[in-house]
């Protein structure tokens, strides 16, 4: 890692985050030295994010999950050689959107949704009352076509963008996470993350006022 | 419940939604048992040794892939076209200081000879450059000469066994000849075999293999000239039918015909 990207890091981590880091990086270290089992912490703390990022670029659950457990394998197949230079769940998702972008490239033609329900808690409860006076049946209908349409606007993207919106706005990424996990600049993610929001903006009208 | 005005509703809020999407907690114990299976097979996993191998060598060369597989094309085929060493031209010639002695010596001696002559007139100029040629053998490029040289030295000392002359510079020419052929031996066999392989014609293989028509058409010949000229007395009838046969042979519908001509023996056999 550059100096100018190593800054740029330091400045932009919160403290929390970097307490979370030095915390993988000591477990990561467990792992190197041949406790195997301490692995499993690791997989513990990322295995819902990491699934909820590859659920949302795939939109299918079975190939989320397996995309998950391939990554987790190669992150634990690759771990001596995980050298700290940056933080271990940039890694992670880096090997975890890599492995995605592969799969999605090599599957292209075939688009089969396979979708999670939606949680009705907080404020995603709030979020679809706004939107519908409805209840009952005729709500979980509602919630469901918007949920397709959600999902088939964000397949209209291209891999890149959809990743972009992905880590963002579902993950909470910053952008210069992002950078790092997608290996571009902060100005590209920026960048693809506004035309994306573009291109879903028009998809999703309907819905929004 | 609903607090959010419809109006305000914006497109992060719609992809909010999104991270509600998740699995049962069931799914969670399924998800680890499958990992856990997928991580025991990936450590009881023999990874081929090559894939280690090329680890080790990118984590301390410094050379770039493609480098290094450009280099290794490049021995590769370096290592292919190379020539292969001709027998006596391996070794350059490791005593300059003998060898325009020798040349200038038989030069003198021998001027009849044409090959001296061509020798005379490369090395020795004028009689002022006999010491600069001494002291600077090598004024021609040594693989043109080396051929001549060797023919000359072999055929020079072949001579001069041969006739016992007794002429000082023969006899300098023998003595260097010989210091040389102690000092070098392969040397002296490699020029002597070069001398020769020169003095040979050179011949293409092809033309002295034989095609199986001609082989056939010989054959052919033969019998049928002992056959048709066997009764015959005359030489002039001899001559003709000889002629004729030759020209029959020769036809080129004999390759129609060469499936209906046998030959066994001294016998000839024709199919209608």
């Amino acid at each position: 890692m550059d100096v100018s990207k190593a800054l740029t890091k330091t400045l932009v981590a919160s403290p929390e985050r970097q307490r979370e880091a030095d915390a993988d990086w000591t477990v990561v270290q467990q792992v190197q030295a041949g406790d195997v089992a301490a692995f499993d912490r690791l997989i513990l703390k990322y295995r819902e994010r990491l699934y909820s990022v590859i659920y949302n670029m795939t939109a299918n659950r079975e190939d989320a999950s397996d995309l998950a457990q391939e990554a987790f394998i190669k992150a634990f197949q690759s771990i001596n050689r995980f050298q700290g230079q940056s933080t271990f769940f940039t890694w992670l998702y880096r090997i975890a959107v890599n492995s995605t972008v592969t799969h999605l490239r090599k599957n292209r033609l075939r688009t089969f949704f396979s979708l999670e329900k939606i949680t009705e808690e907080g404020k995603t409860s709030e979020i679809l009352s706004a939107l519908t006076d409805q209840s009952g049946a005729e709500r979980g209908a509602f919630v469901k076509e918007l949920q397709e349409k959600l999902n088939e606007a964000l397949q209209k993207l291209s891999i890149n963008h959809r990743t972009v919106v992905t880590l963002f706005e579902i993950d909470g990424l910053n952008h210069t996470e992002i950078a790092e996990v997608m290996n571009c600049s902060v100005g590209t993610v920026r960048s693809r993350l506004h035309y994306a929001k573009q291109l879903l903006q028009a998809e999703l009208h309907s819905y929004l006022p | 419940m609903s607090q959010l005005p419809p109006d305000k509703i914006a497109l992060e809020d719609l992809l909010r939604l999104k991270r509600a999407e998740r699995p049962p907690a069931e799914f969670w114990a399924q998800f680890d048992r499958e990992l856990h299976a997928k991580q025991l097979a990936a450590l009881l996993e023999k990874k081929p040794w090559w894939i280690s191998a090329i680890r080790r060598v990118a984590r301390f060369s410094c050379l770039p892939l493609g480098a290094g597989a450009a280099l290794a094309l490049a021995f590769v085929t370096v290592r292919e076209y190379s020539l292969p060493p001709v027998a006596g031209a391996a070794r350059p010639v490791e005593s300059p200081a003998v060898q325009p002695r020798v040349l200038i010596a038989a030069a003198a001696s021998l001027p009849q000879s044409p090959a001296a002559q061509t020798l005379k007139a490369r090395s020795m100029p004028s009689s002022a450059a006999v010491s600069a040629v001494a002291v600077a053998p090598v004024a021609v490029p040594a693989a043109s000469t080396t051929p001549e040289i060797s023919s000359t030295i072999s055929w020079l000392a072949d001579a001069l066994q041969a006739n016992g002359t007794t002429i000082s510079s023969a006899r300098s020419f023998v003595a260097n000849f010989a210091t040389v052929r102690m000092a070098d031996p392969v040397l002296t066999a490699g020029l002597a075999s070069v001398g020769n392989s020169r003095a040979r014609p050179a011949a293409d293989p092809l033309t002295q293999v034989s095609s199986p028509g001609e082989i056939r058409h010989a054959r052919l010949l033969a019998a049928l000239t002992d056959t048709r000229l066997s009764n015959i007395v005359e030489p002039a009838s001899v001559a003709r039918t000889h002629e004729r046969i030759v020209n029959r042979l020769a036809n080129e519908g004999l390759a129609d015909d060469i499936s209906r001509l046998g030959v066994e023996g001294t016998q000839v056999s024709f199919k209608f």
